[in-house]
């Protein structure tokens, strides 16, 4: 089942990359859209009448390092899968009215590429397989997008990320032998610690959780249908399903696990941050987008599964985050009734105890106002952003539950009047003018100061004092002169002048006298 | 009775050359270069077909000898000769000038040669020398203008009471320790005792005059110097034949004389000398002549070091060795023949900047001849190398045998100066049409050089076999 | 007599006679020498059938080499040339025609067409009996006699103006050479055998312990000198730089090929006891020089030296994994290097094109490949390649090799990951630098992107590679 999908993907995929005119995108996206949704219901169907199978081409058959591609249809995998047949529904629906993307059908065709590397990655059994899919989402990922300094960050860090990941899996197939994920849990060596830890990395970066969303940020400055591919069918999604796929591997006490949670609840913070003080829309979507790879991780960590209320958040998230650019006349609206929905998805899934789950629609929330009142500040009508931020509470009071409203609503009301004292929308119009803020990617900058400066320093005196100072400049140098010296003496000595016939000729009777008087 | 003599047929057709060119030039008056160079030709040709064919035939008289081992080496000579005046005779041609003085001293040192080479009389071995070197002195002068003579006669005055000064004192010597001029009695003599300090120094004095003559180190100043004087011919002339008649007639003594401690001494300094002088004088000159001369000072230096740990199988290597050298330097010589401008002959390597561009041909036989010398394989070089580290690995020589390869990194950095100019550089005037002799003495060369790197072992159990004459027959 | 006995030979001496052929071409008034490429493409096409032939009939269940021919050349010491190849060194003569075949039509527009289209002919030949060779003899032959022809190219094609460095190229190598005869000739005295002395049978003659110090010694330094290993790794580091010529580039940098296959060759896996420190000692001068060239690497700005410094890592990678205590990675190695030389070979005729439009009109480096996709794309894509996605065979089989480096010695394998991050960053850099289009105005020159021939030319070749990727073994086992 879930190869007769992969394969149609591709076909698709390929039959429609080439397509590089300017008519008929829209409805060549439209089509595409449609064919999906027969894969989708297709997919659908098989799950409700229990087809499982299990699908293994051998693609290495040494003996030394057997390899084989697996796609199991198991009823993980079809969890998995239909959501991500929904989200590429989704963003190319979205991407029909994008005005500004102009290859519609090429992005189409990228996005469905991704999905099915997302389902190699998926149906991974063995570690060759996770290597091979992980990187050609990267790769694919990077064809997505078309702006040179977003690439830049983009593969660097995902550079990075996949050779942290090459080499932890090298380092278990070089001790193990193995490359089975089922049966590597087995695999116990002393560097196995280094491999758990480079394989947090990995999925650290990839996921660009706090503070590697260097590249995710700079992905912002992309159009919105290729943002949504990145954000939602590409890396970071990747990193999150490697770590769903190796969890088993990983003891549960590993330190690294501890710090990915944190480090993706600093995610969820970092994001309510970009969300207020950071001007452009684009940007708040990703911040936004950024916060959703923090709840999942967590979640992930807390409850060790997916529940369909996490999943069904992926899906709605898709469809906020591509909401932000609507228009006026209905973006309040819209927002209001969404985060309803959402509101309602998210009650059903506080039932997981899982106090990320609020600090998560805090951030959403907090995005979608400033958004607002980005739309609306123009108007002059600063005071939005506060009535906005009182629908924010009674929302919150309504996820809470109503037993808890006496507690809750006098926070609130504190809250409304301390907002309109200060009147935090001048700041913030401050610090939206301010470019050095907007435009300021800090940890990018400690990255570089670092790791990538002391190894360019390095090098500079590596060959300063190596290349130039030491061989070029003394050894060969000496060896030149030594050379000279020897030529130049030659010269003198062979002059044709009578001095140096004698000298000669007399060294000639020394050593005639010499040996004759040492042979007697 | 004639039969007897037929041996000495060499040496007489090249004294019956000698007088027959005296004639033509006295009486005849239509003279061109060419007729002095058929004369020689057919003269030469035939005294190397008779050197061939009587190569066994002795004619056992005390003051003459005749085997394998002469024949070889005077067939060698005479073929070398043969070569060397067809492409002098081209030069002469070319500037228009009279080639008898060439042809005709030529011959003279071939007949002296000759004789030394197969001579069993130390007179006449000091005779042959002497005059050897006194017309190679004067053949150096061809080509010479008043001032360069001038300076000329006073290098041949200095050289010539050096020379002979050692000649005399050299055979005088041994004359007087052993009271004979002749071979057998001299062998027999120095095979039978220990040689005394005496001994030693006239032993040394004879052997440094074949050193002299040969141009090996402390002795080569006279031989660098005329090879920037002389004209091509001459400096081809002597550079080839002297050195071969010099090992000729070395290997000969030192058999004779029993190889004392002290001779190896001698050979063992001077070769090193040599060695490390011809390969920084390879990257020290810029007169093409002299920087082959100084490759020749290189390879002397080396068959000198071998000689220094003498037994048969190590001559045998190294005539092999020296036999590589030979058909390398010829090669280098007739694309010397090669390069011209505007008549005259080029023997600057500034001269031959871009030569490469205009002229591949000749500028590949540099390459290919200067790789040669290098040992790079697959050329003939590289089995000269193989000779040698055999020869010397058998008697344990380590340290000799990378003292050897060091300085050849120097050699190769001097002949790399040469391919750098020819290719490298760019060319600073155009160069005058080769001759096609020189395309066909190429092919040939190369012909023979790919057929001795095919099969040598063929060629050189016959060179053994001559070579071995020498200690199987004796003298 | 079948043909498969004289395969090798002919192999050796089809892309000779080309040179012949070139050499004594006719070039007209432009300097045009349309029949010489020709020559050449039929030459080194004729060998890739050649080879091709060879590659469905080689065993792979049989160790060794195959196809062996004899040829008797001396009695004293008694030296018989002898030719043999295995799918390792089948795969790397592969690697190299394919190279030439890429390289072979930037060519034409070289000053000297001739003599480098002869010349590099002369060095697929002299390069495809090297590693043909079976016996040490024909080893060290073929060792050496690249060297000259190697000099003329660099000094001619390559355009190298300061002399030095050339004499300095010529003069380590040829020391190196000098140190492998000396061995050589050394062997054949101590060990006269009736059947010459093959390359896999160096390690099993038993030796005195002096000798085997002098014939390992002399082994290990006369292959390093190949190698660019620190501090002997200035002489090509300098002549890469200024090399001119893209084809000339290539087969500077083959040289440290010739060192790492020697290393192969001489099996030194059953190295003697005495002298294994050797190796010890080897493996963390290797790991330094990696670190060392990356590093100098990533700060240089030319691309070539980029290139070059890339190539080196890579090169010690395969020298160190070639060095581990098993035969099992030899093949991954040999594939590796297949995929790694095309890899190169397309990037460095791209950099090439794209620096003669440069000077042609006289832009700034920064963004030149905004306007032009083809070149974009293509680039784009090698340089993946290179850094080690999967888009190549070089990518499982350099997981298998440093798997192996990684279970012999962890700090090993530590040190070449971050050599291999550090080259991966600078030539990333490198192509974003092309692709930065801050400096890039809608007014401005372009250069002119290459033509579709090409395009699909080095579109097909990166088909090959992705062919390799999914078929690393290329359908004929492992």
């Amino acid at each position: 089942m879930v190869i007769n999908i992969f394969l149609i993907l591709l076909c698709l995929g390929a039959a429609t990359i080439w397509y590089q005119g300017i008519r008929f995108q829209k409805f060549i996206v439209s089509a595409i859209i449609l064919l999906l949704s027969i894969i989708l219901f297709y997919f659908n169907q098989g799950l409700q009448s229990g087809v499982f199978s299990q699908y293994s081409y051998g693609w290495l058959t040494s003996k030394y390092y057997p390899v084989s591609l697996d796609f199991f249809t198991t009823k993980e995998s079809y969890h998995l899968i239909i959501p991500l047949l929904f989200a590429v529904i989704l963003c190319n629906f979205f991407s029909i009215s994008n005005q500004i993307e102009r290859q519609k059908v090429s992005v189409s065709a990228l996005s469905v590429f991704s999905v099915a590397a997302l389902i190699m990655l998926i149906c991974g059994q063995n570690t060759i397989q996770l290597l091979v899919s992980v990187c050609f989402i990267d790769v694919l990922g990077f064809c997505v997008i078309n702006n040179i300094n977003a690439r830049r960050q983009y593969i660097f860090y995902n550079l990075l990320a996949d050779l942290a990941l090459f080499m932890a899996f090298a380092i278990l197939w070089g001790n193990c032998r193995i490359n089975s994920l089922v049966n590597l849990t087995e695999c116990h060596h002393s560097y196995n610690n280094v491999a758990e830890w480079l394989i947090v990395l990995s999925a650290w970066i990839k996921s660009g959780l706090f503070p590697f969303q260097g590249y995710f940020v700079r992905t912002a400055i992309l159009n919105d249908s290729r943002q949504n591919i990145l954000s939602f069918l590409s890396t970071p999604l990747a990193g999150f399903l490697l770590i769903y796929k190796v969890k088993s591997l990983i003891p549960d006490d590993f330190i690294g696990i501890e710090i990915l949670k944190y480090a993706a609840q600093a995610s969820l913070v970092w994001g309510i941050i970009g969300g207020i003080f950071i001007n452009r829309l684009a940007d708040r979507k990703i911040y936004m987008n950024m916060t959703f790879y923090g709840l999942i991780y967590n979640v992930l960590f807390y409850s060790q599964t997916l529940s369909r209320e996490i999943v069904a958040l992926f899906l709605i998230h898709i469809i906020l985050s591509n909401l932000i650019r609507a228009t006026r006349r209905y973006a309040t609206g819209i927002f209001i009734v969404t985060f309803l929905v959402v509101g309602a998805v998210v009650n059903a899934a506080l039932s997981l105890n899982n106090p990320i789950v609020p600090l998560y629609l805090v951030a959403v929330m907090v995005t979608l106002s400033g958004c607002l009142f980005v739309l609306y500040s123009s108007d002059q009508e600063e005071n939005h952003w506060i009535n906005l931020f009182l629908a924010m509470g009674i929302s919150l009071m309504f996820l809470y539950g109503i037993k808890t409203v006496p507690t809750s609503f006098y926070l609130w009301m504190g809250g409304y009047v301390l907002l309109n004292l200060l009147q935090p929308y001048k700041l913030l119009t401050k610090i939206y003018a301010n470019q050095n803020i907007q435009q300021a990617d800090g940890f990018s900058k400690i990255f570089y100061i670092l790791f990538v400066s002391p190894v360019e320093f390095l090098g500079r005196i590596l060959w300063l004092t190596i290349d130039f100072l030491i061989i070029e400049r003394t050894l060969l140098s000496w060896l030149a002169k030594i050379t000279g010296i020897l030529s130049q003496l030659f010269g003198y000595l062979h002059k044709p002048t009578y001095k140096n016939a004698l000298i000669f000729t007399l060294i000639g009777i020394g050593i005639i006298l010499y040996s004759s008087w040492q042979g007697k | 009775m004639l039969v007897k003599y037929i041996s000495l047929l060499p040496e007489c057709l090249l004294a019956l050359n000698i007088i027959v060119m005296m004639l033509v030039h006295l009486f005849r008056t239509e003279q061109t270069p060419k007729t002095f160079m058929t004369i020689s030709k057919f003269f030469i040709g035939t005294a190397l077909v008779s050197c061939i064919v009587f190569y066994n035939l002795d004619v056992k008289e005390n003051w003459y000898i005749n085997s394998p081992y002469t024949a070889f080496f005077k067939s060698v000579i005479l073929v070398t000769a043969l070569v060397s005046n067809f492409f002098a005779g081209k030069w002469f041609l070319n500037q228009n000038r009279s080639s008898f003085v060439y042809y005709e001293l030529g011959s003279l040192i071939l007949v002296s040669l000759c004789m030394a080479i197969s001579c069993t009389h130390l007179c006449i071995l000091g005779v042959a020398l002497g005059i050897t070197f006194l017309v190679g002195m004067k053949l150096s002068c061809i080509g010479d203008n008043v001032i360069e003579q001038d300076t000329a006669k006073k290098e041949q005055l200095i050289y010539g009471i050096i020379f002979g000064v050692f000649l005399i004192g050299g055979i005088a010597g041994i004359y007087y320790q052993t009271h004979s001029w002749f071979y057998d009695e001299i062998y027999t003599y120095y095979h039978q005792q220990k040689s005394s300090f005496y001994d030693n120094v006239a032993i040394a004095s004879l052997i440094v005059c074949v050193m002299f003559l040969m141009g090996v180190a402390p002795f080569h100043l006279w031989f660098i110097q005329i090879a920037r004087r002389a004209a091509l011919p001459s400096a081809s002339y002597l550079n080839l034949i002297l050195p071969t008649a010099g090992i000729a007639i070395l290997t000969m003594l030192i058999y004779l004389f029993n190889a004392p401690e002290s001779i190896k001494r001698i050979f063992l300094i001077c070769g090193c000398l040599s060695v490390v002088l011809g390969a920084i004088g390879t990257g020290n000159r810029k007169n093409l002549k002299q920087i082959f001369t100084c490759v020749g000072l290189f390879y002397d230096g080396i068959i000198i070091l071998l000689f220094s740990c003498f037994n048969e199988k190590i001559v045998q290597q190294s005539t092999i060795y020296y036999l590589i050298y030979l058909i390398s330097i010829l090669g280098i010589y007739i694309c010397l023949y090669g390069i011209r401008k505007r008549g005259e002959y080029l023997c600057s390597i500034d001269d031959i900047s871009g030569m490469a561009e205009v002229k591949p041909y000749v500028a590949s036989g540099l390459l290919i001849f200067s790789a040669s010398f290098l040992g790079i394989p697959p050329l003939l070089g590289m089995l000269g190398n193989l000779t040698l580290v055999n020869g010397l690995l058998v008697v344990k020589q380590y340290d000799l045998l990378i003292f050897i390869f060091i300085m050849l990194t120097f050699l190769a950095y001097g002949l790399l100066k040469l391919i750098k100019s020819v290719y490298f550089d760019k060319r600073l005037y155009g160069f005058d049409r080769v001759d096609k002799s020189v395309y066909w003495g190429l092919f040939i060369n190369a012909c023979f050089l790919l057929w001795v790197v095919t099969d040598p072992g063929r060629i050189w159990a016959n060179v053994r076999m001559f070579i071995g004459t020498l200690f199987t027959t004796g003298i | 007599m079948e043909i498969t006995s004289h395969i090798l030979l002919i192999l050796m001496l089809v892309p000779f006679f080309g040179f012949l052929f070139v050499l004594m071409s006719q070039e007209d008034k432009q300097k045009k020498i349309y029949n010489g490429v020709a020559v050449a493409e039929f030459a080194v096409c004729c060998n890739i059938l050649l080879l091709g032939k060879l590659l469905t009939e080689i065993d792979l269940s049989q160790n060794g080499l195959q196809f062996l021919s004899s040829y008797n050349w001396l009695e004293q010491p008694h030296i018989k040339i002898s030719f043999g190849i295995d799918i390792f060194s089948l795969m790397i003569a592969l690697a190299i025609h394919l190279m030439l075949v890429i390289g072979l039509p930037f060519a034409k527009n070289s000053q000297h067409p001739k003599l480098l289209i002869s010349l590099s002919l002369l060095m697929i030949s002299l390069l495809t009996g090297f590693l043909i060779s079976a016996d040490i003899f024909s080893f060290y032959i073929f060792f050496t006699a690249m060297l000259f022809p190697l000099f003329v190219l660099i000094g001619t094609v390559g355009e190298i103006r300061k002399s030095s460095w050339m004499f300095r190229f010529f003069i380590y190598n040829f020391l190196g050479s000098i140190i492998l005869f000396l061995v050589v000739c050394t062997l054949y005295q101590y060990h006269p055998q009736t059947e010459g002395i093959l390359l896999e049978q160096v390690a099993k003659l038993r030796l005195p312990r002096i000798y085997e110090y002098w014939i390992w010694g002399g082994i290990f330094a006369a292959l390093l000198s190949r190698i660019p290993i620190w501090p002997f790794h200035y002489w090509i580091a300098s002549i890469t730089g200024a090399i001119q010529n893209p084809l000339a580039f290539l087969l500077v940098n083959l040289i440290p090929l010739t060192g790492v296959y020697g290393l192969v060759r001489f099996c030194p896996k059953t190295v003697p006891e005495s002298v294994s420190y050797m190796l010890t000692v080897l493996e963390i001068i290797a790991a330094i020089s990696m670190l060392f060239i990356a590093m100098i690497g990533l700060i240089n700005k030319d691309n070539r030296y980029k290139l070059f410094s890339f190539m080196t890592v890579y090169y010690i990678i395969f020298l160190l994994g070639a060095l581990l205590p098993t035969n099992r990675i030899l093949l991954n190695i040999g594939y590796s290097i297949f995929a790694f030389l095309i890899i190169i070979t397309v990037l460095e005729v791209l950099a090439d094109y794209i620096r003669e439009e440069q000077q042609r009109n006289n832009l700034n480096f920064y963004g030149i490949l905004c306007y032009s996709p083809r070149i974009a794309l293509l680039y784009s894509f090698f340089t993946l390649a290179a850094v080690g996605f999967p888009l190549s065979a070089l990518f499982i089989n350099n997981f298998v090799i440093l798997s192996y480096l990684f279970r012999y010695n962890f700090n090993l394998g530590l040190v070449i990951m971050i050599a291999i991050i550090v080259s991966s960053a600078s030539l990333l850099k490198e192509l974003y630098l092309l692709k930065d289009n801050r400096y890039v105005h809608s007014d401005s020159v372009c250069i002119s992107d290459i033509s579709r021939s090409v395009f699909i030319g080095l579109s097909s070749i990166g088909v090959l590679l992705l062919i390799s990727f999914f078929n690393p073994l290329l359908g004929i086992g492992g």
